[in-house]
């Protein structure tokens, strides 16, 4: 899980640009959308696709995607849970 | 400012192959879309598509285009676009030759039409081989407002308008300026775009393709369908067009454009920027939106933009039993830069005849939106002769256009 | 009611250096955007919203011959390597969205379009631009031409035009119109832009002269004319008529004192 969790940060700052912070700043309770590191629609199927290309788990559904996106946490645990 | 006479309009698309065509097609509720076979989609099939089933460059410009042979062959788009014109100038009763003797200016939109996307040469480039020039040159003679003035032999201002979804809408608009300012004694005007696999998986990518035929304004809507084709309209000022006694298809009495300034792909939540562009246009055409009969909206059938549309509307002023509001996209697909061309002449057609119908694809209207609309299956007549045309595009555009029927 | 042309920025490739309030902004963005975002900075003196009331009536005309080329590569690039489209990539690939960080950035709401064209992309966006603030539509707004071209297209010049001389400087030019009743620097008037096409240039040789006051100099690439003509009005805020002409397309522009 953490592995998962260095992961996520590291694309948050290397694919999707998050300015400001580097990945070992990013806590695992921060929320990636609204107040938290300010991502924005586009960047969740942004973070669809590289999911995908990354830990090879695909999120069809985007009603789904929004709690996976609530917070690293929570994406990280989809990502266990959906993974092979 | 007076107001702009349409004389002439032309359009084709998955609907149908020329005005006639596509209208009937819409009043009778038809979907001629199909799943994709062509590989417009990497790994999903079945998607569906609204494809022009057959397209000839028109017998009128063939001589013309074997003339410019150095051109070398033109795209589909373009094809597609002088289709349109062809009708276009038919319709009002123009030829070739009497076009050579004004200004015409040619207001064309598009989005994939100025892309250079030869795949071919591409991948040999990128192998470090050395492709055939061919598609290089090719890409540099097709700029479709150039093209087509070059094809017929006209000279006038020319524009192509790269908005996004919105560039056919912008490129009518432009041409009523140039023909307000006289820079031109008569403009074609609109829009066209052909199915590419860029746009087919840019928009899946970005989660707004609908696995199924796409239902505008529907509960259970899940996105678009993409679609071609070309929508034109022959625009003269009014006292020109009746000196030449040509016959009055309609009228073109506002334009409006405005930036929501919110988001590089989502529209505005409430709608600000089409707020702002709908009443510019009713302001130019010094009107109000009780004067307004019907509007076209841009209804691609995502849950944002006609959530987004609809409150915009709401916003405005429209509220229930009041004006009819349709998409024409469940017949037609969206067929981005071609979009605001097709759905101005189809608007036109509607306010012509008195009648419009309902929304094909939307069996069960969201009872969410902020507006009821007119639903598959229903006609509603028109209470008067003016409507509005809109579009929403990517990069934030809005704009809209104040239509007047003509007919008897 | 004409337009005054308050001010000009010129900024090539090198010199894309993004300010901190900026940086947030564009951090998804490409050379293509980035240029256009800094040289409409410079224009407005290095705010990042406009300082006028009716926002809605503030636009922008933004010409270009080739758009952001780069980026539909690397789009086409990921469709021909069978993997899955970017939506940030395609998305910046549409040629609008330069435009859409343009009026999001600096708060610009009202019409807001890119036209392309290969012969003299900015002298047509200068001519709807003084168009729109002329009809009403607009009461200020910034003209642009951006061009970052490819690398795909330098190597097809070389082969196809090997005489030309090397590769084309990137940049972006951005001039501020104002109507004339609203503007409080002054500047030239821009009384008429008057574009006549011609036939039979290679758009691959981008050469050609331009006349004023008497001098002619030439340039030779597809930003070349707007980069001269800014750099003439920043050097003396002038009037005067200006001449351009291309194998593709003569442009005459005039400039006038203002009352």
């Amino acid at each position: 899980m953490e592995s998962i969790k260095s992961k996520i940060k590291e694309i948050l700052v290397n694919d999707l640009k998050v300015q400001g912070v580097q990945p070992e700043d990013i806590s695992d309770s921060e929320q990636l959308f609204g107040d938290g590191l300010g991502l924005d629609s586009l960047d969740a199927v942004e973070l669809v696709v590289l999911i995908q290309k990354h830990f090879d788990v695909q999120i069809a559904d985007m009603d789904e995607g929004k709690e996976a996106f609530a917070s690293i946490t929570s994406l990280a645990e989809y990502i266990a849970a959906h993974k092979e | 400012m007076s107001k702009i006479a349409v004389t002439g309009c032309g359009c084709i698309c998955a609907a149908g192959a020329d005005t006639d065509a596509v209208w009937r097609a819409i009043q009778a509720g038809l979907v001629n879309n199909r799943a994709d076979s062509n590989h417009l989609f990497l790994e999903r099939e079945d998607v569906p598509v609204f494809a022009v089933p057959h397209l000839a460059l028109p017998a009128i410009f063939a001589e013309a285009v074997a003339e410019r042979a150095a051109g070398g062959e033109l795209n589909r788009t373009i094809i597609l676009t002088l289709t349109a014109v062809a009708e276009a100038i038919g319709a009002a009763n123009l030829t070739v030759a009497q076009l050579r003797t004004k200004r015409v200016g040619i207001a064309l939109g598009t989005t994939v039409g100025c892309t250079f996307n030869n795949e071919d040469y591409y991948i040999q480039w990128q192998k470090g081989e050395s492709p055939d020039p061919g598609p290089v040159h090719r890409y540099l003679s097709a700029n479709l407002a150039e093209r087509v003035q070059d094809i017929l032999g006209v000279r006038g201002p020319r524009a192509v308008v790269t908005n996004a979804c919105a560039s056919g809408t912008d490129a009518i608009g432009l041409a009523k300026m140039w023909l307000d300012h006289d820079l031109c004694d008569l403009a074609i005007a609109g829009g066209a775009d052909e199915l590419s696999r860029i746009a087919c998986q840019g928009f899946n990518s970005l989660m707004l393709v609908s696995q199924n035929s796409c239902t505008p304004f529907g509960a259970k809507r899940d996105g678009l369908n993409l679609g071609e084709g070309a929508g034109i309209l022959c625009l003269e000022k009014e006292a020109e067009a009746t000196a030449s006694q040509r016959e009055i298809k309609g009228w073109v009495c506002g334009y409006g454009a405005a930036n929501d300034a919110y988001h590089p792909t989502a529209p505005h939540p409430e709608g600000r920027g089409l707020q702002d562009a709908v009443s510019q246009a009713l302001a130019a055409a010094g009107l109000g939106l009780a004067d307004i009969s019907l509007i076209n909206a841009h209804g691609t059938g995502t849950p944002a933009n006609d959530r987004a549309e609809t409150a915009a509307l709401s916003a405005l002023g429209l509220g229930e039993e009041t004006t009819p509001i349709v998409s024409t996209k469940g017949a037609t697909g969206h067929t981005l830069g071609a979009a605001g061309g097709i759905e101005a002449v189809l608007t036109l057609l509607a306010l012509g005849s008195g009648k419009v119908s309902g929304t094909i694809g939307c069996h069960t209207p969201d009872p969410e939106l902020a507006v009821p609309v007119l639903s598959a299956g229903e006609e509603a007549r028109l209470s008067g002769r003016m409507g509005i045309s809109q579009s929403l595009a990517f990069g934030g555009g809005n704009s809209a256009l104040v239509l007047e029927g003509g007919g008897p | 009611m004409k337009a005054i042309v308050t001010r000009a920025t010129h900024i090539s490739q090198e010199e894309i250096d993004l300010p901190p309030e900026l940086l947030r902004h564009l951090r998804r963005a490409d050379d293509f955007i980035k240029l256009g975002v800094l040289a409409a900075f410079g224009a407005l003196e290095g705010k990042t919203a406009i300082p006028w009331e009716n926002p809605q009536r503030c636009g922008l005309f933004l010409g270009s011959s080739f758009g952001p080329m780069e980026t539909n590569f690397a789009v086409l690039d990921q469709i021909v390597g069978g993997q899955q489209t970017s939506p940030t990539l395609f998305s910046h690939s549409v040629f609008n969205a330069a435009v859409g960080y343009l009026c999001r950035i600096f708060n610009l709401r009202g019409s807001a379009l890119t036209l392309t064209d290969f012969a003299l992309p900015f002298c047509q966006a200068l001519q709807q631009g003084a168009l729109a603030i002329e009809s009403g539509l607009l009461e200020r707004c910034l003209v642009l031409q951006v061009e970052t071209y490819s690398a795909l297209l330098n190597d097809a010049r070389r082969k196809i035009s090997p005489g030309e001389a090397g590769t084309w400087p990137e940049g972006a030019v951005c001039w501020l119109l104002e109507r004339e009743d609203l503007c409080q620097t002054g500047g030239p008037v821009l009384h008429a832009v008057d574009i006549a096409e011609t036939q039979g240039g290679s758009y691959l040789e981008s050469g050609g002269q331009l006349s004023h006051n008497g001098q002619e100099i030439t340039f030779n690439h597809p930003l070349a004319p707007a980069a001269l003509l800014t750099d003439i009005l920043n050097s003396k805020k002038d009037s005067g008529d200006w001449r351009l002409i291309t194998p593709y397309a003569r442009v005459d522009i005039s400039l006038r004192d203002p009352k």
